[in-house]
């Protein structure tokens, strides 16, 4: 028999009801490394898909948008990244539960990751500290920015039919849109 | 797909016309919605009382969704592939191999019903015949007998004979006894503790004549079809009856006559249930029921899965029974927290010898804190837990709740 340790719940009621709360505390609870990830790649897909789809409407708001929101917030998911996939793969239980579709996200979201840093290579702060890199990436550079947006749509269209990272996340849209109510 | 079934797995050799279509196409949008919003943390296998005694795959919440899950993509876009043949035998039995404890409910960060869900599947489950032979058997004789034991319903009220039992009509209480423990002469006293109790407090009740099984076999099995016979028989006998409340001593007929007999039906029931925890508790407050002087033993309460985490029932016993001891211990896994004796879900059906391992997980935790008497609210903890104490040689004295308390009603 294996023997865990013990999850102590603090409350609960049957039948339970998907909430936000919930879910945020519940990504609280499983990792706090969970609840970051997934904040961030909300975040940084609705506005990915607002530079690229809305850009030409967005006047003075992209410049901040692409700068602060999609830029700097991708350099902390950049960064997190690593240690989430890392705890992915050393994890049994997750490794048990997650599927082919899952590991090709993984790998469009590094496709995102390198096409991302790829393109603020260029960038003055990265050229004077970190040159090797805006060398080592200057190849890519060009290409960069069509990888970044085709990738994104891929992985949509793909995470969505087959089903992955999107569609996970829709279904929990959906499961807190309802609030608990029986359909 | 074509599905061959193993003769060990089903009585008869058959073949099964299988489709994505009819396997699982009974989900709704929100059940299909959890298995794909499931975040894959893995909580819910940790923590599954099954899964922990059998360390197989399929008995694991988390990989049960993920086999499900293909299936019911299959079935919205065509393209994508459908498990193996192997694979979806794997995953009917694994639904059986599960003692619909609600532990993974009460676990999973984002509060996915997953008792639901895995009682959906069976039921799609049934439909295409790949219920597990046991199950198939019991949920025969439930329809047939009105009783999964296989007992001639005519000997239903037999355990009441010679008690005193009223014999009258129009009784403002009645007592749902329930299968187990109308047929189980080894839980006699469960229900004879019942007796003791209502007489004692002088309750206005009386038996239900003729009263069928609450069909939890059929809800649990997976056979919905045939449950509404259950519950139009025993609902319109009860309010036929005039009777305002009924106790019941099963967890399981409890939950079925609160949560699940509204719900088909389509409204709400003319009269009250209560559990014989819940009542007697009140009846020590109130005064009703007085108790003997507290007992220098060693008690501890193992909560039901389903009166504890599904139905809410936690203080109520715990107070009854601090009337009758001076220690009353708390187990390591309780309340809502409470890990399953193994005996839930039917799971004992098609697996009697790890449903008695997982038994006995929780009588070494009673010995660990020194317990002398380890009590329940359940007849199926109570079976279980009894078989488990017996086959581990253990000294721990298994008892009812209802026994518990009738033995120290103060006579007046």
């Amino acid at each position: 028999m294996t023997l865990s340790k013990i999850k102590e719940v603090k409350e609960f009621e049957y039948p339970p009801k998907v909430t936000l709360t919930g879910v945020l505390k519940g990504l609280w609870q499983t990792s706090k490394l969970d609840l970051l990830f997934h904040s961030l790649m909300a975040i940084l897909l609705i506005t990915g898909l607002a530079i690229d789809l809305l850009g030409g409407f967005l006047g003075g708001a992209l410049a901040p948008i692409r700068q602060i929101l999609h830029g700097y917030l991708g350099a902390v998911f950049t960064i997190i990244y690593p240690f989430y996939l890392i705890k992915i793969l050393v994890t049994r239980k997750t490794r048990m539960l997650m599927t082919g579709i899952n590991y090709l996200d993984f790998l469009l979201y590094t496709v995102l990751i390198v096409t991302g840093v790829a393109v603020a290579s260029a960038n003055q702060i990265w050229v004077d500290t970190l040159p090797w890199l805006t060398d080592a990436l200057s190849g890519l550079r060009q290409y960069a920015p069509a990888i970044h947006t085709v990738t994104t749509y891929v992985w949509l269209l793909v995470s969505t039919l087959l089903p992955g990272g999107f569609l996970h996340g829709i279904a929990t849209a959906y499961l807190i849109s309802i609030k608990g109510e029986r359909d | 797909m074509e599905l061959r079934q193993h003769t060990s797995y089903r009585s008869k050799e058959s073949v099964i016309k299988l489709s994505a279509q009819d396997f699982l196409g009974n989900f709704t949008k929100k059940q299909v919605s959890w298995m794909y919003a499931c975040s894959k943390c893995g909580e819910c296998v940790d923590e599954c009382p099954v899964y922990q005694q059998t360390s197989d795959n399929y008995t694991a919440p988390g990989f049960k969704i993920k086999k499900m899950r293909p299936i019911i993509t299959k079935s919205l876009i065509s393209f994508t592939s459908m498990p193996s043949e192997r694979e979806i035998k794997n995953l009917a039995k694994g639904l059986y191999e599960c003692t619909l404890c609600g532990r993974c409910v009460s676990v999973c960060p984002y509060q996915y019903d997953l008792v639901d869900l895995w009682e959906k599947a069976r039921e799609s489950a049934v439909k295409i015949g790949l219920e597990p032979a046991p199950i198939r058997e019991m949920m025969d004789t439930t329809f047939t007998d009105k009783n999964f034991l296989k007992r001639p319903h005519e000997h239903r009220t037999r355990w009441a004979r010679r008690l005193d039992v009223p014999e009258k009509e129009g009784a403002e209480t009645l007592y749902f006894v329930g299968c187990v423990l109308s047929y189980t002469p080894s839980l006699r006293p469960a229900a004879t503790g019942v007796t003791a109790i209502l007489n004692a407090a002088k309750e206005d009740w009386a038996l239900l004549g003729d009263e069928w099984c609450c069909g939890v076999p059929l809800k649990f099995g997976g056979d919905t079809e045939r449950l509404r016979d259950f519950v139009t028989h025993n609902v319109d006998l009860i309010e036929a009856s005039g009777a305002r409340r009924v106790v019941f001593s099963c967890p399981g007929c409890y939950r079925m006559f609160k949560q699940e007999y509204p719900k088909i039906l389509g409204r709400p029931l003319k009269f009250s249930t209560v559990h014989i925890a819940e009542l007697a508790s009140e009846y020590i407050k109130t005064g009703k029921l007085s108790l003997k002087e507290k007992l220098d033993e060693r008690i501890a309460y193992h909560d039901p899965c389903e009166l504890s985490r599904l139905l809410g029932v936690i203080d109520e016993p715990r107070s009854a029974l601090a009337e009758t001891s001076t220690a009353l211990l708390e187990l390591p896994e309780n309340k809502i927290n409470t890990h399953c004796c193994g005996g839930g879900g039917l799971y004992k059906g098609v697996d009697t010898e790890n449903s008695l391992e997982i038994a006995t997980r929780r009588i070494r935790q009673a010995e660990t804190i020194g317990s002398e008497t380890l009590v329940s609210a359940c007849p199926s903890c109570i079976m279980n837990l009894y078989q488990s104490a017996r086959r581990a040689k253990s000294s721990i004295t298994v008892l009812d709740f209802a026994d518990a308390i009738a033995r120290q009603i103060k006579e007046v």
